[in-house]
């Protein structure tokens, strides 16, 4: 058997097809990914009422209440994390059903984000991760099964998982990016810098980082000292 | 015109350009998937994606020389999370027109099948790899990129891409010819 088997050409005329599709979908404006803010990334359709109900996409007051800097925890953090693990095991129950191979619902609260009214948490397993968004207006869950064969930092000091990703309101309106990433335990702060200026300080916890930061500029470094406030050194969150 | 000098087009939104990077890389690209996946519909769709993304990516996005190390590390994200990648772009793909049964001849599915056969063994026994082992394995064997590129599309040290490669072969060797490590 040889490692690398045959494959055909693919049919020209199949290419053609697919290339114009391609730039067809490119030339349409920017796809509008509200759904990651509203409906949970497995799709249920028993979440995706929940989350339509409790969460109106468009949170002008999580936007504006947001800091560069988190928020020390609050006591509104548990009641926060109750409420996204129960939408969380309610998407695990329900997604066996629509997809068998789905990966396992993480289980572990790794980091919990606070600026101004949002809390954002960040839930990790062996095999896959979610954010929760939660403000007093409701919550929603994202993520996806990114974890599975994810590989040890080891030396690295950090490793973003995929780049800082987006979400807007239906009406494109109130983007945001949220960026989350494994850390080293050498690691005590984070500042992400993007490409519009801000510098935002992560959340760290349990070995992950997790921000956000009401903007469509991607991240395009990330400063990183250890705990005692001595810079690490500042490394390209680009990837190529 | 080279990659880089297309990829500078691309970058100033040119679409164009970069229909004409998928003409010269699609093939690449849906090789490395089918057999990731063993597939063919799977892979179609994947190399789909694995070109929105980069096109979603252009502007921060800088190559030297070809752009395929770029599209692998791209096809390498986007295989391993098949399953989520085919949930973010569905509305995208299910754009692209389904080919008509009277193209399908027999001669052409046979010619499917049988790659989906060859191509699910040779997962079958590189399944039987650690997963970093493996893709260590799979990027030498179905690319042409040099140990070092490997290393940057994988994120992990030049030193780590030969041990892993070498334990890969010692694992795999008698199941797979070994002309092909």
């Amino acid at each position: 058997m040889n490692i690398t088997p045959d494959i055909p050409q693919l049919d020209p005329m199949r290419l053609q097809v697919r290339k114009h599709a391609l730039l067809n979908e490119i030339s349409t404006k920017p796809s509008r990914r509200w759904w990651r803010f509203a409906v949970p990334a497995t799709a249920l359709v028993a979440a995706v009422v929940a989350t339509l109900v409790l969460w109106t996409p468009t949170n002008p007051n999580a936007y504006a209440s947001w800091t560069a800097e988190p928020r020390a925890p609050g006591a509104d953090a548990d009641a926060a994390i109750a409420e996204c693990r129960a939408m969380i095991e309610s998407s695990a129950e329900h997604g066996g059903g629509y997809r068998p191979d789905w990966p396992a619902m993480p289980t572990e609260v790794s980091v919990v984000d606070q600026r101004g009214i949002m809390t954002l948490v960040l839930f990790t397993g062996p095999e896959s991760e979610m954010q929760c968004f939660h403000t007093p207006q409701g919550h929603s869950v994202s993520g996806g099964g990114t974890s599975k064969g994810l590989e040890p930092l080891g030396d690295k000091l950090f490793g973003s998982i995929g780049g800082a990703s987006m979400s807007t309101d239906r009406d494109g309106s109130n983007p945001m990016r949220i960026y989350s990433g494994m850390v080293s335990q050498k690691v005590g702060k984070a500042v992400v810098h993007t490409e519009d200026g801000l510098k935002v300080t992560a959340t760290i916890g349990k070995g992950w980082l997790l921000a956000w930061w009401p903007s469509r500029g991607d991240a395009t470094s990330i400063t990183l000292y250890d705990h005692e406030g001595k810079e690490l050194g500042t490394q390209s969150t680009r990837i190529g | 015109m080279t990659d880089e000098e297309l990829w500078g087009q691309v970058r100033a939104g040119e679409s164009e350009a970069f229909g004409q990077l998928f003409e010269r890389h699609a093939q690449a690209v849906f090789a490395y998937c089918l057999r990731r996946t063993g597939v063919w519909a799977a892979a179609e769709d994947l190399m789909s994606v694995v070109f929105m993304e980069t096109w979603r990516k252009r502007t921060s996005v800088v190559i030297e020389g070809s752009l395929l190390p770029w599209l692998y590390t791209v096809a390498l994200g986007v295989t391993r999370n098949h399953q989520r990648s085919r949930t973010r772009y569905r509305a995208a793909l299910g754009k692209v027109p389904p080919q008509h049964a009277d193209q399908d001849h027999a001669d052409d599915v046979a010619r499917r099948v049988d790659a989906e056969t060859r191509t699910k063994a040779v997962i079958a026994e590189l399944e039987k790899l650690p997963a970093g082992d493996r893709e260590v394995l799979e990027m030498s064997a179905w690319s042409d990129l040099s140990q070092a590129q490997i290393a940057q599309v994988l994120g992990i040290p030049v030193g780590t891409v030969k041990s892993r490669l070498a334990r890969a072969q010692r694992t795999v060797r008698g199941a797979l010819v070994e002309e092909a490590l």
